[in-house]
């Protein structure tokens, strides 16, 4: 990954003013964690704590998001976390389309520099954009929790995984374990297909592989 | 366009079924009848729905027209329909009119979505069954309640005179043998000893369109894609075609 790109995309997002959000955030939240890492983490858009802060998931929901990271045996150090909307909507409303199309190519921009071979969709805003950027169809969360499905993004081939924010756990503690359902088959997946994705043609084929063939 | 089917009962099985797959659709009509193609977004579930124009008791298309739909939407309304209700399919400007005749008529619009109709090629022609086993829906029906408790993956395997549906969880196991000796197959067509494994989930979601149709068949090879076909009245027919998880 070329560095000075990188400093230059945090430097751009650190002085944004391309929407309203700039007028009421403290600090803007570009992401946090390791931005060569083989896996990145999009959420929604930063709290009231993230916004004080200047780092995403740093709240009560990014206390259990690293409960569910040392469950799965990895540290904030070894994956990269950001959001769709790099700085707070007010109230913690729900980000605005204006907002999103305003701020979204930042988010390209990273994935297009991390080159990451998964990305895990936390909540139905962030598996929503990702699937369409994608050009999958995006159904439900119910419906899709826990998925891994294969993605090209931003040029990249990547695993892209759909789980719930883990912020809904905090309202609804049912979802709790399903969260640590879903990182637990997120990542047991991720390791097979990774495997299967590098060293042979193990994978689990789609259907497209089949039309493909002649 | 107007279409009139014997039986409302059908399309809210098929609809329910379709609906736990995908969340938008086309349905294309024009002279040779209705159909509905769509992939799952992740690729792995082929949707084909077929009613011929045969099938319907009215069917009157001027030119072809393409109906976008959101499932979750018209799978509501056709939860509605009761034994002995007709179903009405109309449209008018952008607007679908979903009627109930029975006792009473009850009418629902809804409007269509501006979606286009995917464009998909065959798969069938791309591939080559080596089993098949035809099987009443009830007994598949039973078969998926059987097994979902135990694991997430199926494995469908058939040998001369068998078929094996076995699945493997954490914790139990479960194994199925049916043949047509003892009545739990209808047919047993097997040109290769076959065995491949799918994601029991997506048989679970389309195990509901039993209820819509007699009988189903299961076709498929080692390693490749497996055909579910419900074979409904009237020539009607709802196929799911599911990419294998290669182990």
């Amino acid at each position: 990954m070329s560095e000075t790109e990188w400093k230059k995309l945090i430097e751009e997002i650190m002085n944004c003013r391309k929407c309203p959000l700039h007028k009421t955030r403290r600090n803007p939240v570009p992401g946090d964690g390791n931005p060569q890492a083989d896996i990145m983490f999009v959420g929604e858009a930063p709290g009231e704590r993230e916004d004080i802060m200047g780092k995403p998931f740093v709240g009560a929901a990014g206390k259990f998001l690293d409960h569910l990271l040392d469950m799965v045996g990895l540290k904030r150090s070894q994956v990269y976390i950001t959001n769709i909307v790099k700085c707070r909507p007010p109230g913690n409303r729900d980000p605005r389309e204006e907002e999103i199309e305003a701020c979204i190519p930042y988010l390209w921009r990273q994935i297009r520099l991390i080159k990451p071979k998964m990305i895990v969709a936390l909540g139905r805003h962030a598996a929503r954009t990702l699937y369409s950027r994608a050009g999958l169809k995006w159904t439900n969360m119910t419906r899709n929790h826990g998925r891994v499905v294969e993605a090209v993004l931003e040029g990249n081939r990547v695993l892209l995984a759909v789980t719930y924010h883990p912020a809904a756990a905090l309202y609804n503690p049912k979802l709790r374990s399903t969260l640590e359902e879903d990182f637990k088959k997120i990542f047991r997946e991720y390791n097979e297909r990774l495997r299967g994705l590098t060293t042979s043609s193990k994978r689990s084929p789609n259907l497209l592989d089949f039309f493909r063939k002649s | 366009m107007k279409l009139l089917f014997f039986d409302a009962r059908v399309w809210r099985y098929t609809i329910s079924a379709i609906g736990k797959i995908i969340e938008e659709g086309v349905f294309v009509v024009n002279q040779e009848g209705l159909r509905l193609r769509a992939m799952d977004p992740s690729h792995v579930v082929l949707i084909d729905f077929y009613v011929p124009s045969t099938a319907f008791d009215v069917f009157e298309v001027e030119k072809e027209e393409q109906i976008g739909v959101n499932f979750e939407d018209i799978a509501k309304i056709m939860r509605r329909a009761v034994k002995d209700d007709q179903l009405e399919l109309s449209t008018s400007g952008s607007k679908l009119s979903i009627s109930f005749i029975g006792k009473s008529t009850r009418k629902f619009v809804l409007p269509q979505l501006s979606l286009t109709a995917e464009e998909l090629p065959d798969i069938e022609a791309k591939l080559q069954f080596k089993a098949q086993a035809r099987m009443l829906s009830d007994t598949f029906n039973d078969i998926v309640k059987d097994l979902e408790p135990v694991g997430k993956d199926v494995v469908f395997e058939a040998s001369s005179n068998a078929l094996k549906i076995a699945v493997k969880g954490d914790i139990a196991e479960a194994e199925i043998i049916m043949d047509m000796e003892r009545g739990s197959l209808l047919d047993l067509n097997v040109e290769e000893e076959s065995r491949a494994g799918y994601s029991l989930d997506y048989f679970v979601d389309m195990a509901g369109a039993s209820k819509a149709a007699d009988t189903i068949t299961l076709a498929f090879a080692t390693d490749m894609p497996c055909k579910v076909e419900f074979e409904m009245p009237q020539g009607a027919r709802l196929r799911f075609y599911v990419a294998p998880r290669v182990e």
